[in-house]
């Protein structure tokens, strides 16, 4: 399994908006597409690159992206699949002979936990396009899957691209996860009810609920409301009561970063807490400050 | 406004239990991302900061827990609750940009001095120290002799 199973075609910028010096460039590599499928993969990444570029804010920042594809062709289909995982699931039990050696059950624990071969995933990327800043890989099965890190993998599945999206943001944004349980609400979890550390560096959570100072005080729907938005009743557990707001409020709500207190999100909702819902008015104002050295000048 | 720089230092780390060196660095004609103020002297979490000569603040950006202590998951199915578990391996690699500025002098990676095998609600929570310094002299020395 590895670089025995396949080799790099060739590198494509698929969307060129200047020279790589200037612009933020994301790398997207294929796994698991045989030579002849290498168009399915073209597609999969025209779908992805769509979907990018209608998602708020990057749809406003497009012009500071450019989005380089690497073809690489495999020997055969789709990624490995083990008979049985740590979580006591079944798969089809099938390998398959792919450069980046994706797999599901990457941990040996977790099924929908699709990996690949990170390290060589980044040097192939590098290799092609010194100018990298963030490399994805989009595994050809049709199976729901992904995972984070160093890069961000995910399948072809419909729905996948949310992982890489949530993942992009962890990656290049450096953001925090908004959910407020480690092991999920309800796991029974202990040393998770309440937050009393530092200030979380993530610009997306706060400790610090109070108007005046806390660290998203410019985009704070109502400055004259008070903080927090919400308060966990019982802190041993998520808070289960809903959104007292409308959904694109910002402000500070109980519950984030893996402790059910003590650590306030921006909004009741946000791709970083939940996939599937948009970007929340703190991460999409971080991601387009970050980018805003890529952007054209005006009038270019 | 121009860009004060024409290159950034790609620095990859490798960690392997407690021990982060650098594996090598590159000077590449490239943008870093911009940088974002601290909000707090006192802070957890990782980060990377650049300091000119004086010992300002002149780079600041976090990044996402980039020694992969947490490992999340996404559910059977689209919609499910996300989670982290704790990493099953304490190895990798991992880069990160820093705009080779005119006046950088220091360079400093921030994060959680804990054990790979504390609890994860520790390493959370935990105000974060240097776990790398490097002069920025020596990072592009070693970019300059292919990292």
């Amino acid at each position: 399994m590895g670089t025995a199973d396949g080799h790099v075609v060739g590198v494509h910028k698929v969307i060129d908006h200047g020279a790589d010096a200037d612009r933020y460039n994301i790398v997207i590599l294929g796994d698991g597409y045989r030579a002849a499928e290498l168009k399915k993969f073209k597609a999969d990444v025209n779908g992805f690159i769509k979907t990018f570029r209608t998602t708020a804010p990057y749809d406003k920042l497009w012009g500071g992206i450019n989005v380089h594809r690497i073809d690489v062709a495999s020997t055969d289909s789709g990624a490995d699949d083990p008979g049985t995982c740590g979580d006591g699931s079944s798969g089809a039990g099938v390998k398959a002979r792919t450069y980046f050696d994706a797999t599901f059950c990457g941990d040996g624990r977790i099924r929908r936990l699709l990996t690949c071969n990170a390290s060589l995933a980044r040097s192939t990327a590098l290799a092609r396009v010194p100018a990298t800043h963030m490399t994805m890989v989009i595994v050809n099965t049709a199976q729901y899957g992904g995972s984070g890190g160093a890069i961000a993998t995910f399948s072809t599945h419909a729905s996948a691209a949310e992982i890489g999206l949530h993942e992009m943001g962890h990656t290049a944004f450096g953001f925090a996860d908004e959910y407020e349980a480690y092991a999920g609400c309800g796991s029974g979890e202990t040393g998770h009810d309440h937050y009393a550390g530092a200030e979380p560096v993530e610009p997306n959570v706060t400790a610090n609920a109070n108007p005046k100072t806390i660290k998203w005080r410019s985009v704070l729907t109502r400055a004259a409301d008070g903080l927090p938005t919400t308060r966990n009743a019982n802190c041993a557990d998520c808070d289960t009561q809903g959104n007292p707001k409308p959904a694109s409020y910002v402000g500070a709500y109980d519950g984030a970063r893996y402790f059910h207190c003590g650590c306030y999100r921006p909004s009741f909702n946000c791709r970083m807490r939940a996939l599937g819902n948009p970007f929340c008015g703190v991460c999409q104002q971080v991601i387009a400050d970050s980018l805003q050295p890529f952007l054209p000048s005006p009038g270019v | 406004m121009p860009s004060p720089y024409t290159h950034t230092l790609r620095i990859t780390f490798a960690h392997d239990g407690p021990k982060l060196e650098i594996k090598h660095v590159q000077r590449v004609a490239m943008r870093a991302p911009a940088a974002l103020a601290p909000a707090s002297d006192n802070q957890a979490g990782y980060w990377l900061e650049v300091r000119d000569g004086k010992g300002a603040l002149i780079y600041h950006r976090p990044i996402h827990d980039p020694l992969r202590r947490h490992v999340e998951s996404f559910g059977e199915a689209p919609g499910a609750p996300m989670q982290r578990h704790p990493a099953t391996t304490d190895q990798g690699e991992f880069d990160v940009l820093v705009p080779d500025l005119p006046d950088a002098q220091t360079f400093r990676l921030h994060g959680p001095s804990a054990a790979p095998t504390a609890a994860a609600a520790t390493t959370l929570a935990m105000t974060a120290g240097a776990l790398s310094t490097h002069s920025f002299d020596e990072l592009r020395a070693r970019a300059g002799q292919g990292g």
